[in-house]
């Protein structure tokens, strides 16, 4: 017996109906996977930036919801909803909320330069994601692609940007992909509970380093 | 009570006045040392499983502590190495004061030792990839403290610890539940390349090092060496319990081969790097490249001697880190970086920090008569018999890596074009002279410290097979 049927979640009936409900409608989580990565690298918006991590929390949630049921998926979306507290917070508190991040360079600045990237990776990522590459058993071709999408944004995002919030959405992003997929073939409570700690640890470095490198810039400009 | 339960407990109050002490750094200093070693003799000496009479009360200490249905255990198969991590913070965290790392460094330390401790406790030992994983977050303390962040440094640690996690949990799922074995050779390719991605992050195979350019390049070089000595043994143990435990792995010649080689490459870029580096800092990177690639060297013996040099090799790695960076955040002092240029003629101002830098490089290079030769000089007499043009190859980074320590002697004792007066604390030159005879003494005399590292293999024991 694993260790989610062993705490009793997954038993009640109107968690099966529910069940049922998101893995019949589990390919609109798959486009909620895409767009929320897709948001997460084209937009500057650090509002639209927040509300595209939890919607995409959201979605990997659904996806997760689908192999271990909506009590783990709901921990998880928990984790995410912090997660984004945490990011708005850092972002409001430094009193720049609607400005944008700036991006790495000139070239990743064009928006049409990060359109083209994206679709390049949306199209790789489509590709692989209908194949069984990751040769887990139980995973479903949803998740499969939903995993793939959100795995190769996150790495995208993480290497295109250097404002250290925005390298750590891509992580978050890469973790949250690699987080479906794992839910597949891990029921572990305990992997989980820790996978979470990593999401909120990765917040809070985020948060930090974004904090220092805003207090340091402020210092050179007095300069 | 468990073990592992009082180890957290001291942890975290070892972190507790590291945070209250901070603004104290020798009080700090002192207090988050003994603590350190207050654990070290905890994990090393106490009965673990039997009772025992404490004033007249009989108690007796559980090994195993249960969370979500995992474990934490201290075992006679771990607690040498979890002794040894600690005894190492301890040395650490004893002459920190000296370097001034920052107000945090201490209370951060602990954290990190913490969390990679954990991982060292874990069973399935499989999910130590997620508390080394907490490690590098807490990390990130270390390399990025207020004024003096690393944040590139920070972001690269965070993103290539993320991906060995993801490798390695993948990995440890493939092993158990595939079944994977010699007899499915597609299944254990797949499992080695995602393993060899794990621990090429983890022990900072190229690329996965340059989170370390930036880092010492960035933030005090002393933080940065905690950070390094911590991670890098964790990631050593780690690879050798899976060794340790899957027997396809370890006889695996084909994997013996390719980590030799890898080795060997790593020797051959550390040495070339190390010499062309205008940077002290960054050429230390390549400096402990060459050293970890020696360390690969004798793990692809796949003897019981040679495991053994690997840890001991470890072990002498962080003596040497230590003190090499000791010596460089005094020179360093108004001038970070470590470039060439700034540190011209401070070894005229400071003698003692340029000699404990230059003898703490020196160590790392394998020199003779300093602790990193013993451990070398057994790595190459073994390779000798099996692949003589190797052994060769760890002559020559002993070479190069010499000259390298001879370019920044030069620099050190070369005249200034601005003299500079470095500021230096009471007490500072005791603990660089210290530190200095420590390391020729563990080269003169290494059966103070190896018989106590062949210790920490005596858990692995099917690598003594």
């Amino acid at each position: 017996m694993d260790s989610v049927s062993a705490i009793g979640l997954g038993g009640h009936r109107w968690e099966r109906i529910v069940n049922a409900a998101l893995t019949a409608y589990a390919p609109w989580a798959v486009v909620g996977t895409a767009f929320t990565g897709v948001m997460l690298v084209i937009l500057d918006d650090r509002r639209w930036l927040t509300v595209a991590l939890l919607a995409q929390y959201l979605a990997a949630g659904w996806l997760v919801a689908d192999a271990l049921g909506v009590g783990v998926a709901g921990a998880q979306i928990l984790g995410g909803l912090l997660v984004a507290v945490i990011i708005w917070l850092t972002w409001k508190n430094l009193d720049r909320a609607r400005q944008a991040v700036p991006p790495a360079n000139d070239l990743m600045a064009r928006r049409s330069f990060r359109w083209v990237v994206v679709l390049l990776v949306l199209f790789a990522a489509w590709g692989l994601g209908r194949r069984d590459w990751m040769g887990l058993p139980g995973l479903t071709s949803t998740g499969s692609l939903g995993a793939t999408f959100l795995m190769l944004l996150g790495v995208l995002q993480a290497s295109l940007y250097r404002a250290p919030m925005r390298v750590v959405l891509g992580i978050l992003t890469l973790l949250s992909g690699f987080g479906i997929a794992y839910a597949a073939v891990e029921s572990s409570l305990a992997v989980i509970a820790l996978l979470i700690v990593v999401h909120l640890g990765l917040a809070l470095a985020g948060s930090y380093l974004t904090t220092f490198q805003t207090a340091a810039a402020d210092r050179g400009g007095k300069r | 009570m468990s073990a592992p339960i009082i180890i957290f407990l001291i942890s975290a109050m070892v972190f507790g006045l590291g945070i209250v002490l901070r603004h104290r750094p020798i009080a700090s200093s002192a207090v988050t040392a003994t603590g350190a070693m207050a654990l070290a003799i905890f994990a090393l000496r106490i009965p673990i499983d039997q009772p025992m009479d404490v004033f007249g009360i009989a108690i007796k200490i559980g090994s195993t502590f249960q969370l979500l249905g995992r474990s934490l255990t201290l075992s006679a198969g771990n607690r040498a190495v979890v002794g040894f991590l600690f005894v190492a913070t301890g040395f650490v965290f004893g002459a920190g004061w000296a370097a001034r790392p920052g107000a945090y460094f201490f209370p951060a330390g602990m954290v990190v030792v913490g969390a990679v401790v954990a991982a060292l406790m874990i069973s399935p030992f499989l999910y130590a990839a997620v508390f080394l994983e907490i490690a590098a977050l807490a990390g990130v303390l270390l390399i990025a403290p207020p004024g003096r962040a690393s944040i590139r440094g920070s972001e690269r640690l965070l993103l290539f610890y993320t991906l060995a996690m993801l490798a390695i949990l993948v990995t440890g799922w493939m092993l158990p539940s595939v079944g994977v074995t010699r007899a499915t050779p597609e299944l254990a390719a797949r499992a080695i390349r995602l393993l060899a991605l794990g621990f090429a992050v983890l022990i900072l195979v190229p690329p996965f090092h340059i989170w370390l350019l930036d880092a010492f390049e960035q933030t005090s070089p002393y933080a940065v060496v905690l950070l390094v000595a911590v991670l890098q043994s964790a990631g050593l143990f780690f690879m050798l319990r899976f060794l340790d435990n899957y027997e396809w792995l370890r006889t695996d010649l084909g994997l013996m081969a390719d980590m030799r080689l890898v080795g060997a490459a790593l020797i051959v870029i550390g040495g070339l790097f190390a010499l062309a580096e205008r940077s002290m800092v960054r050429s230390v990177v390549y400096v402990l490249m060459g050293d970890l690639g020696v360390t690969l060297l004798a793990i692809s013996l796949n003897t019981p001697a040679g495991y053994q040099l690997a840890l001991g090799l470890s072990a002498v790695r962080v003596i040497g880190l230590a003190i090499w960076g000791l010596g460089i955040s005094v020179l360093q002092r108004g001038e970070p970086g470590g470039r060439a240029g700034a540190l011209a003629g401070r070894g005229l101002d400071a003698p003692l920090a340029a000699a404990a830098a230059l003898v703490g490089l020196a160590s790392l290079s394998g020199l003779p008569m300093t602790a990193g030769f013993p451990a070398r000089w057994g790595v190459m007499m073994a390779l000798a018999g099996q692949a003589p043009r190797v052994a060769l190859l760890v002559i020559g980074s002993v070479m190069a890596n010499g000259l390298a320590c001879v370019k920044w002697l030069r620099v050190l004792l070369s005249t200034a074009e601005t003299p500079t007066h470095l500021k230096r604390a009471r007490g500072e030159d005791v603990f660089l002279g210290l530190g200095v005879v420590l390391v020729l003494s563990l080269g003169l005399f290494p059966q103070l410290i190896f018989p106590w590292v062949v210790q920490t293999l005596n858990g692995l024991k099917n690598l003594l097979l």
